[in-house]
Formats: structure tokens, sequence, C-alpha cells
């Protein structure tokens, strides 16, 4: 489970290089979300701090962000809710059966990685339209749901597929059907794969702008990613007001994140046969 | 096997089936004339572009909402035109579709007109001549189409012209360039100072395209460029166009924009801050360019940023002629279940309230009493008026009034003629290939 | 429940007893059924309008054409182009993000504590949506107050930094590299959680034998992460071939369609242009690359056989 357990001090620096890279545009982010507008005018993307304000943050709930967050949640959490119950029986399919059909389903899931939305969004519409669901969250839901299906299969069935034979085997002889296969061995071996796809179907859900913006028009559906553009003129961008806006955007997910890490590392850890 | 044929064939037909039901969603609903009643009941949708000045929009709903039964609905689109525009023609026909929407001029709403989409606004204008004649007539006229009026002015009139940096200037010991050949000459001197003589965000393509038509509007005139944008390709290799485009090219080549303007993008405030910072002197841009360089340093517009109209330069074109974005208009529905109401709260669009907003946002109003309205506005600095009565008489003085020239060509030519622009200005085609680029993108 | 576990013939590809346990087609039939709903669905309307000529306004409707917008796929030279800078930001994307995140992730499975607290840093960019990415690296290469400012102390003040959209190369790699800031977070975690999974005992015994830490990434490390290493480079492969947001606020696929890939090319000759018939076309096209590309990473490494890493162990 462990890799070398030796310091490896030139992975860390390594790792400490990348890390500075990968920080920079978030300090910028950072900083300029605490600045106003003149200040950050006159220092620049890379300056140090200079002004520690929360008015861009107070101006984001102003304008409207409380209810953006709050759309963008229920989107998030509809979406995890539908992968979270049809995906893992699908990946068990993918993993452990030997029906030829199921082969053709793995195939298409592959297939369904590459579809680009921007092609599709308009058929959706008229889908969405004619189930009478436009203007609302759960029109949003099912096309978003529906989308992330073959990322989702994709990570689980990559890590389901690790779960050793003798466990199986042990289950077989006890007699157990796939139903109770699937309940007492599959299920809890896969909650690190399960985290895995329910942070990222809800990042995805959350980041998610152009079927948010075709599907919706009312006011109190709007979601985050298009309330950014209370920051934005047709020509030019409120930076600092930008910035605040895209860190509360950020914060809830990076909280899921962190508290679907500790599922991830301990279920990882049953993984293995041991 | 059999199970795998069979699903497989269910599958199919299903899918087929499916398809079908789905296409035929895809034909027409709702009648090309009259009011579609499946429309929402007691109220009217408009959607406007999601960004910060949608505020105007949304007060002027509120007023109207207070003394009407059929309530306004202000619905927020996005920020960016082209997605506006796609939501706006994807939903148009449907019981979805917005009652009024905001355009960019006629070749953005020429489609919708092509598919019977929008109503002729001229019933409205008999019936309260005011929705008409309160705005300037230019600008109107920019959505009448075969003699029928579809939008009504909104937002403000955004022409293009000169700023500077009036201490840059100073310092150089130089006065703003009213002649081309004066510019091209104090081209080096501010090079020499250490400055970029004229700041441009070419990663955005339509700042650099604004020189091209101020140069061809000197050169060959604003009514030779209106030929071509509509599809005259003569134009475009015309003695007259090449010259244009030499001249550009010795700017250019002068230094005039320095080095590196590719990398440089208007929406970061890469432009604006050189003009601020003092690191370059001059910026072609348009009138929404005082508020974006005021909101970086508040004292910088009082005391030093300056405006004049572009230089002239020998040509076929007259004095005066300009060029710019001329407004965005309201447009309407042709289905909508409610005209009347509609009919009313266009009127907004002339009130005082709604005009004040706008100008308190820093645009200009397109209407004929604008300069009035400036002047008697409390809330406006006398900087700010100064410089909002210069747009008023630059537009007021013009002979013509060029559309931005990627609004001004179809939807399938607004790309390809950015693209020519940023393309010709790197040097990566020469003229041949600017004007083959050209005829291309207008061609009908 | 029996009804759920298929009746199998002998293929003898697993170990252990056959039929019992194993789940049959029907456990995919409810994933499948809602994929197909609301994806497979409107990409076959999506397939029908290629044989179209559809302006994208409802009133009118798509005009049947046949193969006119196909037979522009031979002639259009700007398409092939587009493809051809698609399979360059591929393999760039695949030449810098695999290395990255396999290090960087096998790095972060170690047992230090605050190897696990640097990789929740490490998540941040992939946090943001791709509106804050473009807007944050346009100011940081902005020639004048971004980073290239910063150089031209060291560097002079026209270095190679200044003009990075300006220069077709250089706005190719800026795009591979912002790729690779804000994807590698993705791939860290998932070469993260395959690092974690390989056993100790492996690397004991190699320990034992004398082996030394580049011995043992060699020999025990990359062959336990094969499945890992598919798994995450077909999500990055598929995900250029999909993926124009950043060069459609970034670069417009400048400069002089340096960066215009595929998706890009779609959206703009095609769904920017009033052209969905044309669009579709090449939405099609895409999915067909992407699709073969990788199939053909599937069967190459028998990735579909679902053979666990630790199987025999």
């Amino acid at each position: 489970m462990r890799a070398v357990t030796r310091p490896n001090w030139l992975g860390g620096i390594f790792a400490g290089i990348w890390l500075l890279i990968i920080l920079i545009p978030v300090y910028v982010m950072l900083r300029a979300s605490f600045e106003s507008r003149a200040t950050y005018a006159q220092n620049g993307p890379l300056g140090l701090p200079r002004e520690f304000t929360l008015e861009n943050y107070f101006s984001a709930f102003d304008l409207g962000f409380g209810t953006f967050l709050f759309n963008s949640g229920a989107i998030a959490v509809g979406t995890v809710l539908i992968v979270v119950l049809l995906v893992p029986p699908l990946s068990f399919a993918i993993v452990r059966s030997r029906s030829r059909a199921v082969r053709v389903v793995f195939r298409i899931m592959l297939f369904g990685l590459a579809i680009p939305s921007q092609v599709v969004v308009i058929p959706v519409f008229y889908l969405i339209d004619r189930l009478g669901l436009y203007d609302t969250l759960l029109g949003v839901i099912l096309p978003t749901a529906a989308f992330l299906i073959p990322l989702a299969t994709l990570i689980l069935s990559s890590s389901m597929r690790e779960i050793s034979n003798e466990l199986y085997e042990a289950m077989a002889i006890d007699g157990a059907n796939s139903l109770r296969t699937f309940v007492q061995l599959v299920l809890p071996l896969s909650r690190g794969g399960i985290a895995t796809i329910i942070v990222f179907s809800a990042l995805n859900a959350w980041n998610a702008y152009l079927l948010p913006l075709i599907l919706t028009r009312s006011s109190d559906l709007r979601v985050a990613t298009l309330g950014l553009g209370v920051f934005k003129r047709e020509f030019s961008l409120n930076i600092p007001g930008l910035m605040a806006a895209i860190v509360l955007t950020i914060i809830p997910i990076l909280l899921t994140y962190i508290f679907a890490r500790r599922a991830l590392i301990r279920g990882l850890m049953g993984v293995g046969g041991k | 096997m059999n199970k795998t044929g069979r699903a497989a064939r269910v599958l199919a037909l299903g899918t087929a089936v499916a398809v079908a039901g789905v296409l035929a969603g895809c034909t027409s609903t709702g009648g090309n004339g009259g009011p579609n009643n499946d429309r929402p009941e007691g109220e009217i949708h408009v959607l406007v572009l999601g960004d910060a000045a949608a505020s105007a929009e949304q007060a002027a709903a509120d007023r109207f909402n207070e003394s009407s039964d059929i309530k306004v609905v202000v619905d927020e689109g996005a920020t960016a035109g082209n997605d506006y525009t796609t939501a706006v023609r994807n939903s148009i026909g449907t019981a979805s579709a917005p009652d009024i929407f905001m355009s960019w001029g006629a070749a953005n709403i020429q489609p919708l007109v092509d598919a019977g989409a929008l109503l002729t606004l001229d019933d409205f204008i008999a019936e309260d001549p005011e929705l008409k004649s309160a705005f300037l007539p230019s600008v109107f006229d920019a959505e009448v189409i075969d003699g029928a009026s579809y939008g009504i002015p909104m937002r403000g009139v955004a022409p293009t012209f000169l700023f500077y940096n009036e201490a840059v200037l100073a310092d150089a010991g130089l006065e703003p360039a009213a002649t081309w050949d004066e510019l091209l000459d104090q081209v080096s001197t501010l090079s020499a100072a250490g400055v970029t003589p004229i700041g441009l965000a070419g990663a955005d393509k339509w700042p650099t395209q604004m020189w091209y038509q101020y140069v061809f509007a000197r050169s060959i005139g604003n009514d030779e460029v209106a030929k071509g944008l509509a599809g005259d390709g003569d134009v475009w290799a015309s003695d007259g166009s090449r010259a244009a485009l030499a001249t550009i090219t010795e700017l250019i080549d002068a230094g005039g924009f320095g080095q590196n303007f590719d990398s440089v993008t208007y929406g970061t405030d890469g432009s604006a801050a050189l003009l601020r910072t003092g690191k370059s002197a001059y910026e072609l841009m348009g009138t929404w360019h005082f508020a974006t360089v005021e909101a970086g340093d508040p004292a910088f517009v009082q005391s030093d940023l300056g405006w004049t109209a572009f230089p002239s330069l020998d040509g076929d074109g007259q004095d005066g002629e300009i060029a710019g974005n001329l407004s965005n208009y309201y447009n309407v529905a042709a289905d909508t279940r409610y005209p009347d109401t509609v009919r009313d709260f266009l009127k907004e669009l002339y009130s005082d309230d709604f005009l004040g907003d706008e100008l308190a946002l820093g645009n200009l109003p397109p209407t004929t009493n604008a300069a009035d309205l400036i002047a008697a506005d409390a809330d406006l600095g006398e900087v700010n008026k100064e410089y909002l009565s210069f747009v008023v008489d630059l537009v007021g003085n013009a002979p013509t009034f060029q559309l931005s020239w990627d609004q001004a060509v179809p939807a399938e030519g607004l790309t390809p003629v950015q693209n020519a622009m940023a393309d010709y200005f790197n040097g990566t085609i020469d003229a041949d290939g600017w004007i083959a680029a050209m005829q291309a993108a207008t061609a009908r | 429940m029996n009804r759920l576990a298929t009746r199998e013939p002998a293929n003898g590809r697993r170990g252990g007893p056959r039929a019992a346990g194993r789940p049959g087609f029907t456990w995919s039939i409810p994933a499948v059924a809602f994929f197909a709903f609301f994806a497979l669905l409107p990409l076959a309307v999506a397939v029908y309008l290629s044989f179209t000529a559809y302006n994208g306004i409802r009133l009118v409707p798509p005009r049947f054409i046949g193969l006119d917008n196909w037979s522009r796929l031979v002639t259009d030279d700007a398409l092939h182009r587009s493809i051809g800078v698609t399979f360059i930001l591929i393999i760039l994307a695949v030449a810098t993000q695999v290395p990255v995140s396999m290090l960087i992730g096998v790095w972060a499975a170690g047992p230090q504590r605050i190897r696990a607290i640097v990789a929740a840093l490490y998540f941040i960019p992939l946090l943001m949506s791709t509106a804050a990415v473009a807007v944050l690296w346009a100011s940081l290469v902005d020639p004048n107050f971004g980073i290239p400012s910063l150089l031209t102390g060291v560097l002079g003040p026209n270095n190679v930094f200044s003009n990075l959209l300006g220069k077709p190369a250089s706005a190719i790699g800026l795009i591979v590299f912002i790729y690779l800031w804000g994807a590698s977070p993705l791939h860290t975690l998932i070469y993260q959680g395959g690092a974690r999974a390989i056993p100790e005992v492996l690397y004991q015994a190699a320990a034992v034998d004398g082996a030394g830490p580049v011995r043992q990434f060699f020999s025990i490390t990359l062959p336990q992460l094969k499945n890992t290493i598919v798994t995450s480079t077909i999500l990055m492969v598929v995900g250029t071939f999909t993926t124009f947001d950043l060069i459609l606020i970034l670069t417009r696929g400048g400069p002089s369609a340096a960066t215009s890939n595929l998706p890009y090319f779609m959206y703009d000759r095609g769904l920017n242009a009033l052209d969905f018939g044309y669009g579709s076309v090449i939405a099609v096209v895409l999915i067909v690359l992407a699709a073969i590309v990788s199939g053909v990473m599937v069967r190459a490494t028998r990735y579909d056989e679902m053979q666990g890493t630790q199987e025999g162990i």
C-alpha cells in the first residue's frame, strides 16, 4: 500500500516546485478578491497584497450569489444522486459479467465519453421542452447526469476491477447470488471509487455552464457559473469582483472533496484482498 | 446471441420512434401569424444580456410593473453575445421564447426576419410616434430592414475614437495628433521615450478591427465600405482599399503598436492599464473605455485622460465619418401574447428614468435629447459631462456612422473577418490574402 | 432474484466457479436506458441534422440536403488543419500530463502527512471553471503586467515569453501548459489512488532483493499501475478531443488558426456560423475519431478484459 518509505528528496523538491506553479494563479485569484478595483488596477496581477477588503464578497451576495450557489448545489446534489444510483450496478456488470451485451455496453460508454455537449444541446433542449421540464432544476439535472455516466462508469469500473477473484469465489461458495454479492462484497469495497465519482460528478455538475444556459431562464434558477456575469460588462471585467465570486464557487466543492477524501483513503485501504 | 439480438432490435426501433418524435418538435409550433396563447399568462418575458448593465433594464421592469396588470419578467441570459443570440434563436417560435430580446444590428436579426420570427414595430410607432422620433435617426435606421422597423435602440451609442494620456504626450512635448502623418511622426518620439505609442488589445481581435474601420473610412469612405460589407467584392480589391492597407502597414512597421499587442487582452484590463499607467500614449477604443479606465483609476480620468476624433487622412472619405457600435436594440417576437403590454413597456426606453440609469452606467443614450439629459444630470461630474458631450457632438456631426464590420456581415462571416484583421496585422497574410478573406466573408 | 444471474457458456476466461453471483445484462439496463434517452437520442438527432441544412432557428425546419455537408469534409482544408492541431494537442498533452501526474501521484501516495495536505492543494485548479482559469491566465501572460513583465529584467523587453498568445508555437505551448495545470489534479488523484493500492509486500520483497528506488519504480510501480495508466490516458485523450472552452476564451483559435482544434472548429464554423448541418458533421467526425483512438488503446492494452492488476498475487 505504501510506496517507498524512505523520504524521497528529489521527489519532494519536484513536488514543491510543482506546488508553486499550481499556486501562483491561486494567489492572484485570492489576492485580487480582497482588493478593490482601483487597488487591483494599480497593483497588477502579480503585486504583493496591499489591501484587505471584503467588499467584493459582500457585493457578490448583494447581487444574488446566495441563490446562485444554492441552485448550483441543488443541481450538483441531484446529479450525484442519479449517478450513484445508476453507475455502480452498471460498473458491476461491466467488471463481472460474461454477457456479450455488456461488452457492447462498455464500448458504448467509451463512445459516450467523446460526445461534445455543444452539438447535442439543441436536441436536448427540444427533448426537455417536450417533457415539460424547461426552466426547472430537474430539467437541468437529468441531462447533466446522463452526460456524466460514461466518465463515472470508466472511473468506477477501474476501481472495481481490483476486487480479487478469491473474494468472489468465497461469496459464491457461500451460495450468494449476484445481488448479495453486490451488496455485501462489491459496494463496501468500492467505497473509494464511489467517493471518487461523487466528487467528480459533483464537480462537473457544479461547473456546468451550457446546459443551465440553454435549459433555464428564470432568475431564481440562475446558477453560479452564469451568475459570474454580474461582474462582467460586454467588453470589460470587474476582476476583483469576479475573483471573489469564483472563490465563493470553489469553497463548497473544496469542502466536498476534503470530506470525500477520507472515504476515498479508507476505501482504498480495503482493496487488495487484505 | 438471441438475447443480444432482440435487445438490439428493440433498442433500434425505440430509437427510431423517439427520434421521429423529437424531430416532430423541430418543425414550427405556434403560428407565424398572431399571438401564441401557449405563452405564459399574465406576463411577458424580457431576455436581457446577463451582465452588470442589466440593472437598468431590471429597474425599468420594476417601474413598469407597479402600474401594469401584465407583469414584465426579466430573465438574465448569457453575457457573451454569441451564447445569448444562440439561446434566442433556439427558443424562438416556442412558448418558452422571450417576448422581448436584444440584438446588435441588422445582420444579427436578418435570419430571424427571414424566418418571420420578429414583429414589425410600425404599428406600435403609429400608435406612439415617440417610439421612433425620440431616437437618433442614424441609430434607429440600423434596424430598419426593407422599410419595416424591427428594433428600438437601447443601452448606449458607442462610436470609437482616439483616447490619449495627456501627461505622456506633454512629457514628450507633443500635442494630440490631428492628422495621420502627425501620428506617424509621433511614433518614433514616443518609442524613444520608452512608451508604447499606441496601446492595442490584439488578443481580442475586435480592437484591431477598429483601426481598419477608420483608415478605410478615411481612405475610401463609409459608403464604399458599406457596399463592400454588403457583398461587393470589388470594393476590397480596389486601389483605395490597397492604399488603406498600405497605410496601416506603415504604422505597424514604424512600431506604432509595439511588438506584443497580440498577447494583450482588453477584458483583463491589459490595454486600459497601459494608458492609465503611462505606458502607452494613445488607444483607439469605444465609448465604454472611459468607464473601464475610470474603474481602475478615478483620479486619472479626471486629470489626464484625453479624447479626440480619429486623425484625418487624405482620401475619398468625408470629414467626420465615424465607426463603432451604433447601439443595442430591443426586438419583439412575432407571436407575443400581449402586444399592447409590449408596446407600453417599450416606452420605457425613452423615459428619463431609464436613460438616467444608462447614463449612470456610462452608456450614452441613443436619443435626440441626449445632450440635454447630460447637461441636466446632477450626478455626473464635469469631466464626465465634457466627455459625453464630445461623443454626442461626434455622432451628431458625422455624415456616416459605420457599424463594426464583424457585426455588419452575416453570422458565418464574423470570425473570418476578425481573423483577417488580426492576421494581416501580425503579418501572417499579405494584402492579397486579406482581400480574398474579406471577399469570402462578405459574399452573399 | 436468481434471474439476475445469467446462464453462461463456458469460456474459461476467468478462474473460479462460473455462473453463481455474476451479474447479467439486466444490471446495466437502468444506466444504459437513461443514457440512451438523454444523450444518445439527442446524438441521433444531431446525426440526422448532419444531412440537413439548419440554421438553428426552430421556425425554419431543417431542410434535407443529403450528402452535401459530408462532401465538404474532403475539400475543407481548414478542417484538415484543425484535425492536425487536435492531434498535436493530444500528443503534447499526454507527453506532459502522464509523467507529471504519475510522479506527483505516486509521491502523494506516500505515508507522510504533509504529502496529503499538499495533494489537497494540488486539487484547487481542477475546482475552477474554465472561465476563471482563462481570466487568470490571460492576466498572467500579459506582456506588460503579467509574468513576462517580471522576466524583462532578466531576459530583456521582448523576450520569448512576451508574446505568448501571438506566436503559433507558443500559443499551443501555453494551451498545453494550462491543460497540464488544470487537468493534472484529476490524473494525479487517479494515480494516487492506484499507487496506494499497490501492496507493500512487493516493495519489501524487492528491497530484500537489493533493488533501489528507481528499479522498484520501473519493476513494480509501473506494471502495477497499468490499468490506472490506461484509465487516466483515455480520459486525457478524449478530454483533449472534446474541450475547447479554454481555447475559445483565451486564444479564440488563434493566432491564425494555430490553436483551432476540432471541437473549436465545430463551434466556430458550425454552431456560431448558424450552420448546424455542417457542425453536426464535424461532431460526428470528432466522436468517431475519439472513439477509434480510445478503442485502439483499450484493445492494445486488453483493458476491457477487466483483469485486476493483482491477480495471482
